[in-house]
């Protein structure tokens, strides 16, 4: 065994994390090795001292301070559905698709618009001409038409006219001058409401069931609101983000009926608090019937459970809510004296008295 | 007087009632591990002052990130794990702004009353109580010297008295380079103390 070997094994061996067999074998060359008895002894007085120094503790307003910085900066509790783990990787490749498809649907719609303005002849009824302005495409493209002027019915149309009519494929009302070839390609608004409405709703990323007032709800929806707003045509079709918005809200709907349905959420009410962003709900069961978390007051006892104080016996009943910070409260708690107390806990408290049930917050 | 409830409830179970919102459960492990891990903390950084902001930022850290902690190892070797972190943050901030973070050995084997003269406790102490703080400053000074990951396995073994295998999992690196670095780290202590013969 190396030099460097055996000090390591010294060092290990100070710390009990040989084996039997090794500390056997070091303990009967540490027999025959002064040297290494040196190291051993020094490595020994080493942590001796270190271990001397005195601990540091923290000062005894420290969590007093911790509290406040949490107070100050409370913590964001998301939710997602249960049973589903999080997949950052699969988030990035569905956008990816995503990004990929509004892509190629703009590069279609272009392509379709290319070989179509060729044969159209344009009309340039400023009445009926939309008021949005162009697209950067349609921009390219009126540069185009003004190349075709000789075809224009009015020769000295402005740039804005010529804008004006590179627009015009892109309404849903039909063309006006009869030209057949505008029919062969059914409007934009027709194409997009051809999706069935019955057909299964699109493979969602990572569904998030929890209730719109979530805060990481907008950003992760399964289809995001920028894809149906980029999918939709330019300016005045928003047919196509209507039909997504109704597709996402059933999803949504039927995901919140299985969950309803598959006993995982008691109540309606409830239904998005309940679904806990890291569990199963299986687990969430398994939980409930840890150790009870009880206070004792005056004869009483109160149950930790969905972060409020609950005293034993309550289940549910319809309670009287008493803020802390009001003049009626101090007054109920002077008549009630001994479960003044309770005005000192942090969390919520629901408590019975005079037969009725009442909820300090 | 109340009985504090939260004493006998396991650290698993803390971490599932703050991660669904309780902030007194919360407290419940922050007035566990504060102790621990500010002594660690003051320990790889050497200043009390840096030590209190480090160690005031690991709880709010991982308050914040706590449905991220998935219970795969104990709560305190994640919270270790922020702590060590942000420590060595600390200090490679207070290098970048050529902050000294302490006396070097090179003063103190040049004059070893600097330490007495530059700790503030000790000026006015008697002698046997200078002493000891004397010591104590030294042996500081000397882990300060060490690099940070000998640093680090150092204190995380001698002080906080934890296995090998939980060194390894806090510092996310195999076994046999906490051993190493452990040894490495007791060598080069014992080469430094032996200069300014305290061993």
């Amino acid at each position: 065994m190396e030099n460097n070997d055996k000090i390591e094994k010294i060092s290990s061996y100070i710390d009990s994390e040989l084996s039997s067999e090794e500390r056997k074998e070091l303990e009967s060359m540490l027999r025959e090795d002064v040297q290494l008895q040196e190291d051993l002894e020094a490595f020994r007085r080493i942590d001796a001292l270190y271990r001397s120094l005195e601990k540091k503790r923290a000062p005894s307003e420290f969590q007093q301070i911790v509290r406040k910085k949490l107070e100050r900066s409370p913590r964001a509790i998301r939710f997602r559905r249960p049973g589903l783990k999080q997949k950052p990787v699969w988030h990035l490749v569905a956008a990816a698709a995503c990004l990929v498809l509004v892509l190629a649907a703009t590069l279609y719609q272009l392509s379709l618009f290319t070989r179509n303005t060729s044969r159209f002849t344009v009309s340039l009824n400023r009445d009926t001409a939309p008021q949005a302005s162009p697209s950067a495409a349609a921009k390219t493209l009126s540069a185009n038409q003004e190349s075709d002027k000789p075809r224009l019915e009015k020769s000295d149309t402005s740039v804005s006219s010529s804008e004006n009519a590179v627009l015009e494929p892109f309404e849903s009302q039909p063309a006006t001058t009869g030209d057949k070839t505008l029919n062969t390609i059914p409007p934009v608004r027709e194409r997009f409401e051809s999706y069935p409405e019955t057909s299964a709703p699109p493979a969602p990323m990572e569904p998030e069931m929890a209730p719109p007032q979530s805060g990481t709800m907008a950003s992760t929806s399964p289809v995001p609101s920028t894809m149906a707003s980029e999918m939709a045509p330019p300016q005045s079709d928003t047919t196509a983000s209507e039909i997504l918005a109704r597709k996402r809200a059933s999803f949504r709907s039927a995901a919140k009926d299985e969950a309803l349905s598959s006993g995982r959420l008691g109540s309606e009410e409830g239904w998005a608090e309940k679904t806990l962003p890291w569990k199963s709900g299986s687990k969430v069961q398994a939980e409930e019937s840890n150790k009870e978390i009880v206070r004792h007051l005056e004869g009483r006892d109160f149950i930790f459970q969905e972060n409020e104080w609950r005293e034993r016996g309550y289940s549910g009943e319809e309670t009287l809510s008493l803020s802390r910070d009001a003049k009626e409260t101090s007054q109920f708690f002077s008549q009630h004296a001994p479960l003044a107390p309770i005005l000192q806990w942090k969390e919520p408290v629901v408590f019975r008295t005079d037969s009725r049930w009442y909820r300090l917050k | 007087m109340l009985r504090n409830e939260w004493h006998e409830v396991s650290d698993e179970r803390l971490v599932e009632l703050s991660q669904q919102g309780s902030l007194s459960a919360f407290e419940e492990l922050v007035r566990r591990y504060k102790d621990k891990i500010f002594n660690t903390v003051f320990r790889i950084i050497g200043r009390m002052e840096d030590a209190h902001e480090v160690a005031l930022d690991v709880f709010v850290k991982a308050y914040h990130h706590l449905e991220t902690f998935r219970g795969d190892a104990r709560i305190y070797t994640w919270l270790y794990r922020i702590a060590i972190n942000l420590a060595k943050n600390r200090l490679r901030d207070g290098a970048r702004m050529g902050r000294n973070l302490g006396v070097s050995l090179e003063s103190i084997k040049e004059d070893p009353s600097t330490l007495v003269s530059t700790g503030h406790h000790a000026t006015n102490l008697p002698r046997a109580q200078a002493e000891v703080r004397e010591l104590e400053e030294m042996l500081q000074t000397c882990l300060n010297e060490l690099p940070d990951e000998l640093k680090t396995v150092f204190v995380l073994k001698v002080f906080e008295d934890l296995s090998y295998e939980e060194i390894s999992q806090i510092m996310n690196c195999p076994l046999g380079t906490v051993k190493s670095r452990l040894n490495q780290a007791r060598s080069l202590l014992r080469r430094r103390l032996t200069e300014l013969s305290v061993l």
